[in-house]
C-alpha cells in the first residue's frame, strides 16, 4: 500500500507542473499591460516608468524565469493581488471556498443516494415499463442545461410557489449558530444543489443500471442464489456492493465536471463560493484572480481524483497496489 | 466507400448480412432504437428550420416593433406571435427559428474542431508510443484537470466575442475524450498483422495512421462527435447566457435566456422556449449517439 501511495503521489507531479503552468500562461497572455496598474497617470505614464514597473515585477525576465519565480511563491500561498479588490487572491479564495465545497458536497451526496438508488432499481426491472421511464428520464438529466434548469425551478419555487429564496446562501434575519440559521442555509440550498447534481445523477443512474446487471449475471450472486440466502441478501450484501466499487472511478473522474458545474449554478443562484469570485472576476478582467481561481479549481479536482484513486485501491481488493 | 468498408473493425464488420455495406448495416440496426429515430427526426427538422430560416420564419429577427411591446412590456404568445415577442417587440418565433442556427452551427463547427484535434493527438500517441505518447498523455490529463467550462470562459474572455472565437474555443478544450479514445484503438491495432503488411509495402506512417488505423477507429469516434455536439451545444448556450459568447442582437438560444432572465416571473415564456429548445436538442443528439453506439457495438447481436 505504501509503494502504492508513493507511486501514486509521484504521477502528481506533472500534473501539478502543467496545471500550474496553464495557469501562468492564463495569466501572461492576458491582453493589456500589466504595468498598468502600478502608474498613476496623474503623476505622468511614461516609458520610463512602465520600464521600472517592469523591472520591479520581474516581467524583463524570460519566460521560464518568471515561471519558476511564479511558482515559487505560488507553493507559498503568494498568489497576488486582486486588481479589483487589491486583497491577496489567496485571501479572496480561501475565505469563499468553503461555500463552494458545500454546494459541490451537498450535490455529490445527492447524486450519488438518489442516481445509485434509481440505478439498481432500473436494473432490478430490467425492460419494464418503470425501467424505460428512468432510462428516458436519465437520458433528459443529461441533456438539460444545467443554468436553465436553475432559473426553472426558480420560476416555479421562488416565484409561482414562494417557497424558497432565489439567491444568496443566508438570510440576514437568521442570527448564525441558531437552529434557524440553519434551517435557512439548507432553503437556500435546495436548488443550487439539485440543480449541480441533476446531470451526475442522471448518468450515474445509468452507469450503476448497467454495471448492475453485469454483476447480476456473475457467478457469486447465482452461488449465493443457489444456497438459498433470500433476494434481499442477495442483492444488497452481494451484488449491490460489487456493484458500487466502479462508482468510486466515476466519482473521480466527475469532480471536473462537478466542479465546472459550480462555476455556472453560483452565478445562477448568486451563490457566495469560488465559481462566482472567478466568473465575476472574468468580467472585470481581475486576471490575477482568475488565475487563483484556475488554479485552486483545478488543485481541488487533482485531489478529488486522487482520493477516488486511494479508495478505489482500499474498496476493491482485486485491485493490485505494486 | 469502398475502404471504408474492406478495412473496418473486422469484429464490427461480421455484423454484416452479405452484400451489405457497413453503412448499410448501421442503419438498418439503427433504425430499431426508438428512442435514436425520434432524436434523429427532432434534428432533421431543427436543421431544415435553420437551413431554411429566412423562408420558414414568420417575421424577421431583428425588426423591433415597440408598439407590440409597449413600455418594454413583452406581449405574450397569440394567434399572431405563436411565441409572444421580447422587450423591444421583436417576433420570438423568429428569434428562436435563428437562433437555432446559430447554435447547430457553432455545434457541429466546435464539434468537428475537437474531432479533429483528439484524432490527430490520439493517433500520434497510440501509433508512436514512447516519448510522443507519453507528453501527450500527460497534455491529456492535465486539461482533464482543469475545469472546461472555467477555462473556456476565461479564455473567451481574452478574445473578441463574436461566433468564430466561440467555436474555436469551445473546439479548442474538448477534444480530451476523442484523443483517449482514438489513442486506445491505435494501441490495440498498431502491431497487428495488416499494419505490419502496409509497412511492408512501403506505405508511410501517415497513410497507415490515415488509411489503415483511423477506420478502425471510426465507430467509437462517430458516437464521439454525436454526444460532442451535444456538448457543444450545451456549452455555447452557457458561454452565451453568460454574455461571453454569441453577442446580440444576433438571437442564440444561449444569449436568448439571458436576456429573459430580467422578465422571468414577468414574461416566463421568454425563458421556457429557449431552453426548451435547447433541451430538446441536446436530448435527441444524446439519443442518436446511443443508438450508435448499440448499432455498431458487436457485442449486441439483434
Amino acid at each position: 500500500m505504501q509503494r502504492y501511495l508513493i507511486r501514486r503521489v509521484i504521477a502528481l507531479v506533472p500534473l501539478v507542473i502543467g496545471v500550474t503552468l496553464i495557469s501562468f500562461l492564463l495569466m501572461h497572455f492576458a491582453p493589456g499591460d500589466p504595468t498598468a496598474i502600478y502608474i498613476d497617470p496623474t503623476v505622468g505614464d511614461t516609458a520610463e516608468m512602465r520600464e521600472i514597473v517592469r523591472e520591479r515585477l520581474g516581467l524583463d525576465q524570460p519566460l521560464p524565469v518568471q515561471y519558476a519565480r511564479w511558482f515559487g511563491r505560488a507553493i507559498q500561498g503568494d498568489l497576488g493581488f486582486s486588481f479589483v479588490s487589491h486583497r491577496p487572491v489567496i485571501q479572496e479564495i480561501v475565505h469563499r471556498i468553503p461555500n463552494t465545497l458545500m454546494l459541490v458536497g451537498a450535490a455529490v451526496l445527492m447524486a450519488l443516494f438518489l442516481g445509485l438508488t434509481v440505478g439498481v432499481y432500473s436494473a432490478l426491472n430490467q425492460y419494464r415499463t418503470s425501467d424505460y421511464i428512468v432510462t428516458v428520464l436519465a437520458f433528459i438529466g443529461v441533456s438539460i442545461p444545467n443554468f436553465w434548469l436553475g432559473l426553472m425551478m426558480i420560476l416555479l419555487f421562488s416565484g409561482t410557489l414562494g417557497w424558497l429564496p432565489s439567491v444568496g446562501m443566508r438570510d440576514i434575519m437568521a442570527p448564525p449558530g441558531t437552529v434557524n440559521a440553519v434551517v435557512d442555509t439548507l432553503r437556500h440550498m435546495v436548488m443550487p444543489a439539485t440543480v449541480l447534481s441533476v446531470f451526475h445523477m442522471a448518468s450515474w443512474a445509468r452507469y450503476q443500471r448497467s454495471a448492475m446487471l453485469e454483476v447480476i449475471r456473475q457467478d457469486y450472486v447465482r452461488t449465493a442464489r443457489a444456497k438459498g440466502l433470500s433476494e434481499r441478501v442477495v442483492i444488497y450484501r452481494h451484488a449491490l456492493r460489487n456493484a458500487a466499487i466502479p462508482v468510486i472511478t466515476l466519482l473521480g473522474m466527475s469532480v471536473a465536471t462537478i466542479m465546472s458545474g459550480s462555476f455556472i449554478v453560483e452565478q445562477v443562484f448568486a451563490g457566495p463560493g469560488m465559481g462566482r469570485l472567478g466568473v465575476n472576476a472574468i468580467f472585470s478582467r481581475d486576471y490575477p484572480v482568475v488565475m487563483g481561481v484556475t488554479l485552486m479549481s483545478s488543485i481541488l479536482v487533482l485531489a478529488g481524483n486522487f482520493t477516488a484513486d486511494i479508495m478505489y485501491a482500499v474498496v476493491d481488493p482485486r485491485i493490485r497496489y505494486d | 466507400m469502398p475502404e471504408i468498408r474492406n478495412s473496418m473493425n473486422s469484429k464490427s464488420a461480421a455484423l454484416a448480412r452479405e452484400g451489405e455495406t457497413w453503412l448499410a448495416m448501421v442503419w438498418r440496426r439503427l433504425k430499431k432504437h426508438k428512442l435514436a429515430m425520434f432524436g434523429l427526426v427532432i434534428i432533421t427538422f431543427f436543421s431544415l428550420m435553420a437551413l431554411l430560416a429566412p423562408w420558414v420564419a414568420p417575421h424577421c429577427p431583428h425588426e423591433q416593433r415597440l408598439e407590440l411591446a409597449p413600455r418594454g412590456r413583452p406581449m405574450a404568445p397569440n394567434l399572431a406571435h405563436p411565441f409572444g415577442t421580447d422587450d423591444l417587440g421583436r417576433d420570438y418565433l423568429s428569434r428562436v427559428i435563428y437562433g437555432g442556427r446559430v447554435s447547430l452551427a457553432v455545434g457541429l463547427v466546435a464539434m468537428s474542431i475537437s474531432i479533429t484535434i483528439g484524432s490527430a493527438l490520439g493517433s500520434m500517441a497510440g501509433y508512436y508510443g514512447g516519448w510522443v505518447d507519453d507528453i501527450i498523455c500527460r497534455f491529456t490529463d492535465v486539461m482533464l484537470c482543469i475545469p472546461r467550462f472555467f477555462l473556456i470562459l476565461a479564455v473567451s474572455a481574452y478574445l473578441s466575442p463574436n461566433i468564430f472565437n466561440v467555436m474555436i474555443v469551445i473546439g479548442a478544450f474538448g477534444w480530451m475524450g476523442v484523443a483517449r479514445l482514438v489513442r486506445g484503438e491505435f494501441l490495440k491495432l498498431r502491431d497487428q498483422e495488416f499494419v505490419e503488411a502496409a509497412r511492408a509495402v512501403g506505405s508511410s506512417d501517415r497513410r497507415i495512421m490515415i488509411r489503415h488505423l483511423f477506420p478502425n477507429a471510426l465507430a467509437p469516434v462517430i458516437v464521439a462527435a454525436t454526444m460532442g455536439m451535444a456538448q457543444a451545444i450545451l456549452l455555447e448556450a452557457a458561454l452565451s447566457y453568460l454574455g461571453l459568447g454569441v453577442q446580440p442582437p444576433a438571437a442564440s438560444w444561449g444569449n436568448m435566456l439571458q436576456q429573459a432572465q430580467g422578465y422571468l416571473t414577468e414574461a416566463p415564456w421568454m425563458s421556457i422556449i429557449p431552453g426548451a429548445f435547447i433541451s430538446l436538442t441536446v436530448l435527441s443528439f444524446n439519443f442518436i449517439g446511443d443508438g450508435l453506439r448499440d448499432a455498431m457495438d458487436p457485442k449486441l447481436k439483434q
